[in-house]
């Protein structure tokens, strides 16, 4: 086993502006992903798990430690590290095919090799025939198929995923679970996937790591060891799901305190 | 569609037959209305002579280079003033002293300046032009979501790529307005400035015309005007409809 992605000590304050106060959002924060691994970040909203991914993905600087993938630091966004987006930021005025074949074009591949490899993470995604639709055109699925095959064309060390079916309806984030599943045993990409959903994250991950409220620490690392595919309705599924929920549970009201605290010293309770 | 086409050609078909009764039984001064005849044959000779030619010519020439002046400034500085902070507190402040000048306000400076030859009139044009097309490009450039910046980031985007492939197209749709409202501008500010100081233009051709009591000639040149702009605006229109397919709704502001 060889590690793709370490996140060193990485810690994050931001300027309130208002109060001109420093906030703390992360705080030392450790982990080292295997090549292959997927790993999911649950915490509370607020705790900085978004955060933390958009350090990995170079769009924010760390305050403080630093993020190393394939052995390299990040200081810049770049295409060994792809990202997908909850609200799916597809180009609207590309298609199917110019959306995915994106960081091939910026990488100057040829015509012919970059749209044969488009074709082919578009028929791995299932969206044979809409290859000249526009995104106005898709439902949601789709555009988030499109959204992880435009970050897979990339061919990147490290696939980063913002609460990427965050905004799907139920039955389609089932769905489309069950294919990102079936996309990383084809392409074993690390994952670093956030998401909210106890369930999701036991479905998904091998290791799921819980947050604490802000500022965000790892409280937990919980590896999974249940035969994949995970029928939600085991006894160890549940098992596992009320121990990451009592963990969660106890920071959100954490957080909630603080919230409430915060509002009543600066005025603004209701 | 069908229905439509024949409503058309009957509203159309209407005034001409209005216009053509009252001229025929002579209700108004055909001094100050000709029966269609006298604009026809006033059109037949103008053609056989070349000089309609040539007056559309250098009304057209005069257009299309303002525009293509006050557009090209108007889109390059409109993305330099939404993507760099610092040049937009520097020109924000002098395009927001020049927006409220109407344009016919510009007509003496330019003449003045550029004398009555082509080059007034492309300034006066190129600077109405420029103010519609440089307020509505600045918009486009800041109403773009950053997030797709940020995508394209990811994907291995450098600045250059970023201006070409993301904010320039991101921003089409409110270029295209600044177009639009560019054309319009520009076919009142070329016919003002002919009317006021020229030599040829279709400007010219109502003004001359006026001065010879030749009201054939005069609405002669007012229907040129309006066909001509009635084409190019349908242009824009085309090519607005074909480059912005990717928007989801029917764009809106189109009159017919």
């Amino acid at each position: 086993m060889t590690v793709s992605l370490q996140v060193n000590g990485v810690s994050k304050e931001f300027v309130d502006r208002r109060s001109k106060s420093t906030v703390r959002a992360l705080d030392e924060i450790n982990l080292e992903v295997q090549k292959g691994e997927v790993i999911c970040i649950l915490g509370p909203s607020g705790c900085g798990k978004s955060t933390l991914l958009n350090i990995v993905a170079g769009f924010l600087p760390p305050s403080g430690g630093e993020v190393r993938v394939d052995g390299r630091p990040v200081v810049e966004p770049g295409p060994d590290r792809g990202f997908v987006f909850q609200e799916f930021a597809l180009f609207p005025w590309r298609t199917v095919l110019q959306n995915i074949e994106f960081g091939p074009v910026l990488k100057g591949m040829e015509k012919g090799d970059r749209h044969a490899r488009a074709r082919e993470l578009i028929q791995r995604i299932h969206l044979t025939g809409f290859e000249d639709k526009f995104p106005f055109e898709l439902s949601g699925g789709m555009k988030q198929r499109v959204g992880i095959a435009r970050a897979l064309a990339n061919d990147p060390e490290v696939l980063l995923m913002d609460e990427p079916f965050g905004a799907l309806d139920a039955q389609t984030r089932r769905v489309m679970q069950e294919e990102l599943l079936k996309l990383l045993g084809e392409t074993q990409k690390t994952v670093l996937f956030v998401t909210h959903a106890i369930d999701e994250a036991i479905v998904l991950a091998d290791r799921v790591m819980i947050m604490t409220a802000r500022p965000g620490q790892v409280k937990a690392l919980l590896g999974v060891d249940l035969p994949r595919p995970r029928e939600r309705t085991s006894p160890e599924f549940n098992e596992l799901y009320r121990t990451m929920d009592d963990l969660i549970r106890v920071e959100v009201e954490k957080s909630l305190e603080v919230q409430d605290s915060g509002a009543a010293a600066s005025g603004e309770g209701a | 569609m069908n229905r439509k086409f024949v409503t058309r050609v009957i509203s159309i078909g209407g005034l001409f037959t209005l216009w053509f009764v009252v001229t025929k039984y002579q209700l108004v001064n055909p001094l100050f209305l000709p029966p269609p005849k006298d604009v026809w044959e006033g059109a037949v000779d103008l053609i056989q002579a070349g000089e309609l030619r040539e007056h559309i010519a250098a009304s057209l020439w005069r257009m299309f280079m303002g525009f293509v002046v006050g557009s090209v400034t108007g889109v390059v500085i409109g993305i330099l003033m939404g993507q760099f902070r610092l040049f937009h507190a520097a020109v924000g402040p002098l395009v927001e002293i020049i927006r409220p000048i109407p344009g016919l306000a510009w007509i003496p400076v330019a003449l003045i300046w550029f004398g009555i030859e082509d080059a007034s009139k492309v300034f006066i044009i190129s600077m109405g032009v420029f103010i519609a097309v440089v307020t509505n490009t600045f918009v486009g450039v800041r109403s773009l979501d950053p997030v797709l910046v940020r995508a394209a980031r990811s994907l291995g985007a450098n600045h250059r790529d970023i201006f070409f492939r993301v904010v320039l197209p991101g921003s089409l749709p409110y270029i295209f307005t600044g177009f639009r409202l560019g054309v319009q501008v520009s076919f009142a500010l070329l016919v003002a400035a002919e009317l006021v100081g020229s030599t040829s233009g279709l400007g010219f051709l109502i003004q001359d015309a006026r001065n010879y009591f030749r009201g054939d000639l005069v609405i002669l040149g007012m229907a040129v005007i309006g066909a001509l702009g009635f084409s190019i605006t349908r242009l824009v229109e085309i090519v607005d409809r074909w480059l912005l397919r990717w928007q989801p709704t029917s764009r809106e502001g189109t009159f017919y």
